[in-house]
């Protein structure tokens, strides 16, 4: 797969690094693994889509250019459907999670501190609210505004759904780190503290290694 | 001759890389033929398109609504006994691969250096009697001076009535070669019969290609199996296309495809039979895997195979089989159970067979042996339609050859009678029930 | 018994669980409606009575009030889930929705589907430097690059990817690309041949 070890320039990462496609493509897949299995949204990764994508339309220009019948083709297109896939994939379950959790994500993303990172891109906000508001209007015109005053408001109590950030996964851990509180002090117990291993396979509570699973400390799987 | 010498580089390599679409006839053999070629595309990630046809018309139908930006198109089954460019009235430059058991072959086909490529063995016995290129066409044949010379009969005659003694000769001489042209067409397709089986050929493709199977050796001998046990060939040339697979078979594994052979045969065999419209069930139930459709073919079978013996004791009991003379005749009456299977041609075959051979057997007449059968059976009662076929005497040394296709065709120009030949085997017809006296006189004054 | 009717609704949700989409209960959804108005209406008669100074009503004022409650949220649960059903009818069949599944839909639903369908529209073409990226495709990880079809309607003209006219037609058999064909495998027009 000559094309995919080129060397790419990655623009748009922090140190301004350059990494190879093949790089890139194991961060997508990283990527799409954590998102498929964290329940809560993720930070999303534009860079690395935008960059896969741009491989995408590369490859196919090379394929356009190449001879009928050369037998890389096929393996050239196998491999671009890969791709796609894992783009479609990882975008597709970050805009169900979207769909599910619409309140709780505007809510998160309307208490962003201005020097944090935005959970969604934009385009994924812009999704976000078209799709609350459609989905309050659909209550309101069907439903709400026939209801007795009093009844008329939705009551966030009740109608937002949060991920459940105490369910378990699997995860496996790429970077050493200590000191991982696991449980918090209890009236019964003490805290419970962790070192994590590079290489380990454990199954945990998700709330302890949200931040991890973020910076890429550990992996989920 | 087009006939293609090597599968692999003058067909398989030519369309390797193009979208193809096949035709393909609803007969088990060409069904085989057809599950190994899908095979090799999938191989070779060639893309195309099958449709099943079941006749004449069919086919162009299918061409007609599959052929946009088609340069190749393969035909299984069918398409050998048709003038293929005449009939589907291709683009210039459109391919047509045929791989047909039918004989005998149109001699347009033969002889189109450019658009028909036959995969033959041109070396098979049923390929000898071909005429040669000179005795059917003629390479002034555009320029027809007859068509001229009418056209001028308007103007002022005077000189050009002239006696011009070599134009007359030169007619002279034309008139004789049409004549002979006729004669020699005549009896080249006089006789309709089978060749070399579709899926054997497809398979030798397999093999040099380094793609044989296991269960492509299987669809082979499925295929030739089928030719056999429909009549259309003679126990030699059934033998000698089954040692040739013999040897792959034993190539392949030792014993183990042997005894299953006969029984699943039945299944393939079946479905292809009992409903048409179930081509592609059929496919499926080829698979070797594919148990629980072999099982629902198994029963279908058998019970068809209850109602041939049914009706082959009710045409005996009532002495339904009639001697008209050249040849011996017999109806399903309209109403009879099981008459829809007998509306499918190649069950209604089946029936012919064992009706002839148990006649035979119980006939005192010496001569019944040396008879045809002809069978008719009810097809569409609304609108008064039947299904006629005719076999070749039981004792006939010719396995498959057979004379009634012409006939048929001769007896309906004679007479008028509403009659559509739209299969591949010529000797299966469809007539208007109404026609059925006229016509059958007509054909006993041909058969006289 | 208060609460019946919305009971109703939430079983008739229980009954299309297989993902069929049954007609909107536009009868059912006005009674308990009107259900809720009767109830209120006591209520508000029943809290003028005590403010007049009668007692013994506070009890079934608050049982009136749960039940209001319950009413609200079962209505409000019936729409949620037929909104979830016709979103995955916009991943399986595309923007446009069979007849005889639109016929089945309220207006006011249509005219969610319809902006579902817009803003759905607006961000898939958001995604990449140019063109956008039908996320409806690749729902499945490839396994093969091409796959063998049957057609099982006649469906008409097909383009592929390579610019090739296909012509759908029942019965017909097909070795095609399988990103190409797969949304037509979904909707039933293709059946996929497996091996």
């Amino acid at each position: 797969m000559a094309d995919l070890t080129e060397e790419l320039e990655d623009e748009s990462s922090e140190e301004g690094e350059s990494m190879t496609a093949a790089e890139v493509l194991q961060k997508l897949e990283e990527a799409w693994l954590n998102e498929k299995f964290s329940p809560d949204l993720l930070e999303i990764k534009n860079d690395i889509v935008d960059c896969m994508l741009e491989q995408i339309k590369e490859m196919e220009e090379n394929i356009r250019r190449a001879k009928k019948g050369d037998f890389r083709v096929g393996i050239h297109k196998m491999e671009i459907d890969r791709i796609r896939y894992f783009i479609s994939s990882y975008l597709r379950t970050r805009l169900q999670k979207i769909e599910k959790y619409t309140a709780h994500v505007l809510e998160q993303e309307k208490a962003r501190g201005s020097d944090e990172t935005p959970q969604m891109s934009p385009d994924e906000y812009t999704f976000a609210k078209e799709y609350s508001e459609n989905m309050e209007n659909h209550f309101k015109v069907l439903a709400l505004r026939h209801m007795p005053p009093n009844l008329q408001a939705l009551d966030p109590k009740h109608t937002v759904m949060r991920p459940n950030l105490d369910s378990y996964v699997f995860l496996r851990v790429n970077e050493d780190t200590a000191g991982v509180l696991v449980e918090e002090e209890t009236a019964e117990a003490g805290e419970e503290v962790i070192d994590l291993e590079k290489g380990d396979q454990l199954i945990i509570r998700y709330r302890p290694v949200a931040t991890l699973v973020e910076s890429g400390a550990v992996g989920l799987i | 001759m087009v006939f293609v010498k090597d599968l692999r580089k003058e067909f398989y390599e030519k369309i390797q890389h193009q979208r193809v679409l096949v035709l393909v006839s609803f007969d088990v053999d060409a069904l085989c033929a057809c599950k190994i070629l899908q095979y090799l595309f999938q191989c070779d990630h060639v893309l195309y398109t099958i449709v099943p046809v079941s006749g004449k018309q069919e086919l162009e139908n299918a061409y007609v609504e599959n052929s946009e930006g088609i340069k190749h198109v393969v035909m299984i089954g069918c398409g050998g006994n048709i003038d293929v460019v005449e009939t589907l009235q291709p683009e210039n430059g459109t391919v047509f691969y045929i791989s047909d058991s039918h004989r005998p072959i149109d001699v347009t086909n033969v002889f189109n250096q450019v658009q028909v490529k036959l995969l033959m063995n041109q070396a098979d016995d049923d390929l000898h009697d071909i005429p040669d290129f000179d005795e059917v066409f003629r390479e002034d044949e555009s320029g027809d001076e007859d068509s001229g010379n009418e056209s001028d009969t308007s103007e002022p005659s005077g000189k050009r009535r002239r006696f011009d003694e070599a134009a007359l000769e030169k007619r002279r001489e034309r008139r004789l070669w049409e004549e002979k042209k006729k004669q020699i067409l005549f009896e080249y397709t006089q006789f309709s019969k089978y060749g070399t089986s579709v899926s054997k050929t497809m398979f030798e493709l397999a093999w040099k290609m380094s793609k044989d199977t296991n269960d492509l050796v299987w669809l082979a001998c499925v295929g030739v199996t089928d030719q056999y046990a429909h009549g259309k060939i003679d126990r030699e040339k059934y033998i000698e296309m089954v040692s040739d697979l013999q040897m792959h078979v034993s190539r392949h594994n030792h014993s183990l495809l042997k005894p299953l052979g006969g029984n699943y045969h039945l299944a393939a065999l079946d479905k292809d039979k009992s409903a048409s419209d179930t081509f592609l069930d059929a496919l499926d139930a080829l698979n070797r895997s594919n148990v629980q459709y072999m099982e629902k073919g198994l029963n279908l079978a058998k019970k068809q195979i209850t109602a041939i013996v049914k009706q082959v004791q009710s045409f005996l009991d009532m002495n339904q089989v009639i001697s008209a003379g050249p040849f011996l005749y017999a109806f399903i009456q309209e109403g009879t159970p099981d008459a829809k299977f007998f509306s499918k041609p190649i069950c209604l075959q089946t029936l012919a067979r064992f009706t002839l051979e148990a006649y035979c057997a119980v006939s005192k007449s010496r001569k019944a042996k040396t008879l045809p059968l002809i069978l008719g059976a009810p097809l569409d009662v609304a609108s008064g339609t039947m299904l006629i076929v005719g076999i070749p005497p039981f004792s006939s040394k010719d396995v498959g050859k057979n004379f009634f296709g012409k006939a048929f065709e001769q007896a309906a120009v004679g007479t008028n009678a509403r009659t559509l030949q739209d299969s591949f085997d010529e000797p299966v017809m469809q007539m208007k029930t109404e026609d059925k006296s006229k016509f059958f006189d007509a054909l006993i004054s041909i058969l006289q | 018994m208060f609460g019946e009717k919305a009971l109703e609704l939430i079983k008739e949700l229980q009954r299309c669980l297989d993902g069929s989409l049954p007609p909107f209960n536009e009868e059912g959804v006005r009674q308990v409606l009107e259900e809720m108005k009767a109830l209120f209406e006591q209520n508000q008669g029943d809290v003028s009575a005590t403010v007049a100074g009668e007692t013994g009503l506070f009890a079934g004022v608050q049982l009136r009030h749960a039940a209001l409650e319950r009413n609200k949220r079962c209505l409000l649960a019936y729409l949620y889930n037929r909104i979830q059903q016709i979103k995955k009818m916009r991943w399986e069949f595309g923007s446009v929705l069979p007849q005889d599944i639109r016929y089945n839909l309220s207006e006011q639903e249509v005219q969610w589907f319809n902006r579902y369908n817009k803003c759905l529209a607006n961000y898939m073409r958001s995604i990449g430097e140019d063109g956008g990226l039908d996320l409806t495709q690749d729902i499945k990880p490839p396994k093969t690059l091409y796959i063998e079809v049957r057609c099982t309607t006649d469906h008409g003209e097909f383009e592929t990817q390579d610019g090739n006219v296909l012509v759908l037609k029942k019965n017909s058999q097909h070795f095609l690309l399988r990103s190409e064909c797969e949304h037509l495998i979904r909707q039933g027009i293709l059946e996929h041949i497996v091996h």
